[in-house]
């Protein structure tokens, strides 16, 4: 389920097939460097190396694994942190139901691995013994190579955490600091600094961040409302809630940049609608009928939504089509062509074995602001030579549009204006696969 | 005995103001056999649908096929009636009992707000004949009859239940059932909203069962709500509120401010306003600032593009009904310590006269909706050019003609006015308009084959709104032959 797998298990085939960590990859953007988050590709290669069977197979079954593994560790650390029984069945509960949660559990991605991996950091780090801080900290070495994004908001968590409410812990932290940073200094010596991106990858709009309004991996709107309720009948010390609201806002700015920032986002919603729905059941209402319906209202719908969100992720991308497409591109189209679609699409047409010209693995894109501009010039090109400039210059061979990333660029636009309108009407492009989802051009020269 | 008397008087004459409303609605609905609005006859298909197979999930004939996203209540409802007669004298005559049913309850909101059984008698016979809600609902079937009165006894509920918490059970019912009844619950929640809003900024005291009712029909509605039309919050997001219509169909940047008062009426206007200065700026009456949250929450809506423009109209008109009962009692206590004391009775009276006399222009509100209706003569004409089609065909028509399409020729159109879950509205919108408007045969021809359309209706109705006596490159017979007509209605099959 989603590109992000895709790009995930090619790597760990690639790694895998090689035996070693290969200089360069030759599909993606073209060809570039081989400078991708390792971590989670490493350990399927290595499972797989152990284990011979598919592995998309492991890395379903690995999710899953991380994923319960989040559960129990937040577990043992609310019963740490003195929650009440309910409070902690509560916020399990509405964790699993969470549509973050389940998306991140049943994605091959390094997401709910660095969850988990921050979980059991945390809870070693509050532990007595030293043996327990040092894999605390060998754990945060490792969150790095499995996400740069995620390290350093796991990093900044922590600094948040032991300035603001134990500073007891200020050695720890600058061991962490170090240890962490060896991870981002060990890139940027091989790679470089990263281009930064100059464009919006995410559409900002209130739908991508609830689930109930269609977003992939949004929040539960339920959740979220519960969870100021939560926020509002906190009773804890002064530091802890200057901690509570200040991670709150960053992570909501956070978010705004960086969307993945709702996996981590969503465990604190579901921790403070926990506090929300348990407040709930203890407060005295004036009318003891509208209390339990509302209670009974709140119980149903996180279930309802959580449990419809389950069966939407079957219909999550890529669809039946799309895989068809993908394996027309495999079986049919040469190593060495090049196909132009929309960057969403570019790890499934790696994935395939055809080169793409852009992808959503942006960090350290070759070139990546250009090919975002000339790739936008090239969708909504109102004269041929516009099109035909791209096509030589990126040496494209196949066009590619599946239903989602067609109505992304020209919902609600006059698309006989644009790209659509000459592949359409001019005979060098040719269809070669269609299905109800996926169309696939040949451009001839 | 006196004041029982006086409660008793004003009952009856309450019953009288509920008998004159319907039988002044009930007089128009006879005037014709037929419904009067195009979206009529969706709800008369989905109705006879819902009677005959169940709920129609699937409609292969609106846009030549698309998913039918509708909360199915009104069809269960009036479906229970389709038992003592046929399924459009129900659609005909029910929803008109309904909707008379909402000047009672405006009746006992004013009452319970100024405690006076005649103010509350002048704005109910006001809120019985406000233009634009007789121009919305009458002879149309429409589920406005049924949404309007439950959301306005959900108003009166939530202000009765501060004084009597007996009826808590009633407002949660009707909390689940209004949720069922119409995506325009959302008004309800929004009202709700705003009033918190304004409660807290005035430093006004929200707690206890007022509190409460407001947290439970807030997630009731907005949970119920998400559950039913799930899918169509999946496609939309939040825009699911506008029902994907088409922006330039929800603009009122052209509407002016003589429309509104027609369509509102000026005595609500006028005393409503007065209502609303007087209850928030001198006596921060709890109910005055409901309902002016329900006309903030209303003009949000408007100016984010997210309702139609008369429903928003009507909404604003009913709250302005309630809030001129809050000017009147002002009004009349006021007069009490002037030196016009003596003259009370002769404000009363010009009070009554001009409510009476503002009731005048309904009657052409209720002509006109009942002129426009669809005459027996061009459904047969409809039904004729049904009868030509035996293959998989579509008939283009205007896209606020599309359910005659449907109905009476039980054909395919390419679009008609329930756009939640259609494919490609604003494309089908632009390409129906280019066919009327169009000079270039050929390029005319294109956009048909795209629909595989073979027939094209040319109303009266489109003729005058597209300003067209005929379709213009039509004329030389080549592609497209005229093959029914009756009076200016015609239709044209396209042969090439």
């Amino acid at each position: 389920m989603g590109s992000e797998s895709y790009l995930n298990v090619r790597l760990a085939m690639v790694v895998a097939g090689e035996d070693q960590i290969p200089n360069y990859d030759y599909l993606s953007y073209g060809g570039r460097g081989f400078s991708y988050n390792l971590g989670w590709p490493i350990v399927l290669s290595i499972i797989y190396s152990i284990i011979p069977i598919n592995i998309h197979l492991i890395s379903g079954f690995l999710s899953i694994f991380f994923g319960l593994l989040s559960i129990l560790m937040l577990y043992l650390i609310l019963y740490k942190l003195k929650f009440s029984k309910l409070q902690r069945i509560l916020i399990v509960f509405i964790l699993i139901l969470s549509p973050a949660f389940i998306y991140a559990s049943n994605l091959s991605s390094s997401v709910i691995v660095t969850i988990a991996l921050s979980f059991i950091s945390f809870y070693l780090m509050n532990s007595n013994k030293k043996i327990n801080h040092a894999l605390s900290l060998l754990i945060l070495f490792l969150i790095p190579l499995f996400s740069f994004v995620f390290g350093l908001f796991v990093l900044f968590i922590l600094v948040l955490y032991i300035l603001i409410i134990d500073r007891s812990k200020l050695k720890f932290l600058i061991i962490a600091i170090l240890v962490m940073s060896v991870s981002y200094i060990y890139y940027l010596f091989l790679f470089g600094v990263p281009e930064p991106i100059n464009f919006k990858a995410n559409d900002n709009s209130i739908i991508n961040y609830f689930s109930e309004l269609g977003a992939n991996f949004g929040l539960s709107f339920f959740a979220v409302v519960l969870s100021l309720f939560g926020l509002n009948s906190l009773k804890s010390e002064k530091n802890v809630k200057i901690f509570i609201y200040i991670l709150f806002f960053i992570s909501i700015i956070l978010a705004s940049l960086y969307l993945e920032i709702l996996f981590y986002f969503s465990i604190m919603i579901a921790i403070f609608a926990g506090i929300g729905l348990t407040n709930l059941f203890h407060d005295k209402w004036e009318s003891e009928i509208i209390r339990k319906t509302t209670i009974f209202i709140l119980v149903v719908g996180i279930a309802f939504f959580g449990i419809s969100y389950i069966g939407r992720t079957i219909n999550l991308e890529p669809n039946v089509f799309l895989v068809e497409g993908i394996g027309f591109l495999e079986n049919n189209v040469d190593s060495k062509d090049t196909v132009a679609a929309h960057y969403k699409l570019g790890h499934y047409i790696t994935y395939a074995g055809i080169r793409n010209i852009m992808d959503s693995y942006f960090i350290y894109a070759p070139k990546l602001n250009k090919r975002y501009v000339d790739m936008n010039e090239f969708f909504y090109a109102q004269d041929i030579n516009a099109a035909n400039k791209f096509i030589k210059d990126y040496s494209v061979d196949y066009i590619m549009f599946d239903d989602y990333t067609y109505n992304l660029l020209y919902k609600n636009k006059l698309r006989n204006t644009y790209l659509p309108y000459y592949l359409n009407n001019d005979k060098r492009f040719r269809i070669v696969f269609e299905n109800e989802g996926v169309t696939i051009w040949k451009v001839f020269q | 005995m006196k004041l029982k008397m006086k409660v008793k008087l004003a009952y009856v004459l309450l019953l009288l103001i509920f008998i004159l409303n319907l039988v002044f609605r009930i007089s128009f609905v006879v005037k014709t056999d037929n419904l009067s609005s195009d979206f009529s006859y969706f709800h008369l298909r989905n109705l006879e649908n819902f009677i005959n197979n169940g709920e129609l999930k699937y409609d292969d004939l609106s846009y030549s096929g698309r998913e039918i996203v509708y909360p199915m209540f009104f069809y269960y409802f009036i479906g229970f009636f389709t038992n003592f007669m046929s399924a459009s004298l129900a659609l005909k005559f029910i929803p008109e009992i309904l909707i008379s049913f909402l000047p009672i309850i405006i009746f006992f909101i004013v009452k319970l707000i100024v405690k006076n059984s005649y103010i509350a008698l002048f704005c109910s016979l006001i809120s019985g004949f406000i233009p634009v809600v007789l121009q919305r609902t009458l002879n149309q079937g429409s589920i406005y009859s049924l949404a309007l009165p439950i959301i306005f006894f959900m108003f009166y509920l939530f202000l009765y239940l501060i004084y009597n918490k007996k009826n808590v059970y009633l407002f949660l019912i009707f909390s689940f059932i209004l949720a069922l009844v119409h995506p325009i619950a959302f008004i309800f929640v929004l009202a709700l909203i705003f009033y918190t809003i304004l409660l807290i900024s005035e430093s006004m005291s929200l707690k206890g069962i007022k509190r409460e009712a407001i947290l439970f029909s807030i997630f009731v509605i907005t949970i119920v709500q998400f559950i039913v039309f799930n899918k169509a919050f999946l496609e939309y997001g939040l825009n699911f509120i506008y029902g994907n219509t088409p922006k330039e169909l929800l603009s009122f940047a052209f509407t002016s401010l003589t429309d509104t008062l027609t369509y509102i009426g000026i005595i609500p206007i006028i005393f409503g306003s007065i209502g609303i200065y007087i209850g928030i700026f001198r006596y921060r009456k709890n109910s005055v600032y409901l309902f002016s949250s329900l006309i903030l929450g209303i003009l949000l809506l408007l100016v984010l593009n997210l309702i139609d423009y008369y429903i928003a109209m009507t909404f604003v008109a009913l709250s302005f009904c309630v809030l001129t009962g809050v000017a009147l009692k002002q009004f009349l206590s006021y007069l009490e310590f002037t030196k016009f004391s003596n003259y009370k009775i002769f404000f009363i009276i010009s009070l009554i006269v001009l409510g009476v006399f503002s009731i005048y222009p309904v009657f052409g509100v209720a002509y006109n909706v009942i002129d426009k209706t669809i005459t027996n003569e061009e459904i047969d004409v409809i039904q004729r050019i049904g009868g030509r089609i035996d293959d998989n065909s579509t008939v283009l028509a205007d896209i606020e003609e599309g359910h005659y399409i449907n109905y009476f020729a039980n054909s395919k159109n390419v679009a008609d006015t329930y756009f939640l879950m259609a494919p490609n509205v604003e494309e089908r919108l632009s390409d129906i308009k280019s066919v009327y408007n169009s000079w270039n045969g050929n390029m005319v021809l294109d956009t048909l084959k795209k629909y595989r359309v073979r027939y094209i209706y040319l109303s009266e109705r489109t003729k005058l709104k597209y300003n067209l006596q005929e379709l213009r490159y039509a004329k030389d017979g080549k592609c497209f032959t005229q093959v029914e007509q009756y009076k200016g209605n015609k239709f044209y099959q396209v042969e090439c």
